[in-house]
């Protein structure tokens, strides 16, 4: 990895347990999330500013979120947390019949250096403006929950997001990644909503009430 | 960059959205930001009054109440951006909550939408609906909804 200027420091986490966190309003869940990478830049959690949170995926929403940010309220002091959780599927469920090992290895590494180059790609942006942070990769089938999680380990103040993700999996279908963490972080959330997509309300609305905020 | 921002800020009487309110102050807030504090006057008292259906001046009473008090509020509003040197205006526009909140965002040309939010449970948004919800999927410009630390038996 090519080493810029500014503090740059890489840690791997350990693999985490459970995680035994309780919402009230639904059946009880049981989120694993299994720490991948980090990498700190800047002074790191040194930083004297606001601890913010970014879910960023790769997606041209995140990517908008991101920027959004850093164009309208990113502070030089604040410490930004940027978390990825990367689809880490097993390669099993789609090559069943594949016993390959070696085509198996190739995959799994594959996909672990795009993760990688996924991450550096952030890292440097950080670098780049002198930001202080880091960049953390979490595995989990519960995008939200990751997010909250998350949010409460590092202490951020507030949540950026896009509206949407990369959508290409089962698990998160269009939205529901913001409308989770909207409603179940106890701190403001910053939904972007990529202006390039302005017509793809892809809810029906329902019927709404004579509140004035909710 | 000293370019001005539109910033529509959803206000009623609530601590939720002032929280709102303030936060924009305290984190966003630009000194060439234009902010539009925005009351969608909702007539409960009048809506859900038994007496509506009989007495016509009791109707109008009530009426001429919720005017008095929806205007009281508007100057508040006023007062808020002066005394936070706020450059902007104040606006009062009835209809669907949400679906007014978008179209003066999209008038106002905003770039961010600011809005509190109750933490309502899953069940009361359902029967209720949700304004910050719709406002969420329906902006075309990224929102910033407002939640505060809440004590965890406040859910």
């Amino acid at each position: 990895m090519a080493e810029k200027a500014g503090d740059s420091a890489v840690t791997s986490d350990k693999p985490e347990g459970k995680d035994g966190s309780h919402d009230h309003e639904h059946h009880h869940h049981h989120h694993h999330h299994r720490n991948l990478h980090a990498t700190q830049t800047g002074k790191g959690s040194e930083a004297p500013g606001r601890r913010v949170l970014i879910g960023v995926d790769g997606s041209e929403y995140s990517n908008y979120a991101l920027e959004w940010y850093l164009d309208h309220v990113w502070h030089h002091e604040d410490y930004v947390v940027l978390l990825n959780c990367p689809e880490v599927d097993d390669p099993m469920r789609h090559n069943a019949f594949q016993f390959d090992r070696e085509k198996l290895s190739t995959m799994m590494k594959e996909e672990q250096d795009e993760l990688h180059k996924l991450l550096e790609k952030y890292r440097d942006k950080l670098l780049t403006l002198g930001a202080h942070g880091k960049v953390r990769a979490v595995a989990t089938k519960h995008v939200g929950h990751a997010l909250v999680r998350v949010q409460e380990e590092e202490e951020a103040e507030f949540i950026v997001m896009g509206s949407r993700g990369k959508g290409t999996l089962r698990r998160t279908f269009m939205g529901s990644v913001s409308d989770y963490v909207v409603h179940h972080a106890h701190v403001p959330v910053l939904v972007c909503r990529n202006p390039a997509n302005a017509h793809g309300g892809k809810r029906t609305s329902k019927t709404h009430s004579h509140a004035a905020t909710s | 960059m000293a370019e001005t921002r539109n910033v529509v800020i959803a206000m009623d009487e609530s601590e939720f959205a002032n929280f709102g309110f303030e936060y924009y102050m305290n984190n966003v807030h630009k000194p060439n930001d234009h902010v539009v504090l925005l009351h969608v006057p909702e007539y409960h008292t009048v809506i859900q009054s038994p007496m509506v259906m009989t007495d016509v001046s009791v109707v109008t009473d009530l009426l001429q109440d919720e005017e008095k008090r929806i205007k009281a509020f508007l100057e508040q509003l006023g007062t808020k951006l002066k005394s936070h040197g706020i450059g902007g205006k104040v606006k009062s526009v009835g209809g669907n909550a949400g679906e007014v909140i978008c179209k003066v965002a999209n008038e106002e040309k905003a770039n961010l939408i600011v809005i509190g939010s109750r933490g309502m449970g899953t069940i009361r948004r359902t029967l209720l609906g949700s304004v910050s919800d719709y406002v969420m999927h329906h902006a075309h410009v990224p929102v910033l909804v407002c939640k505060r630390q809440e004590h965890p038996h406040h859910k």
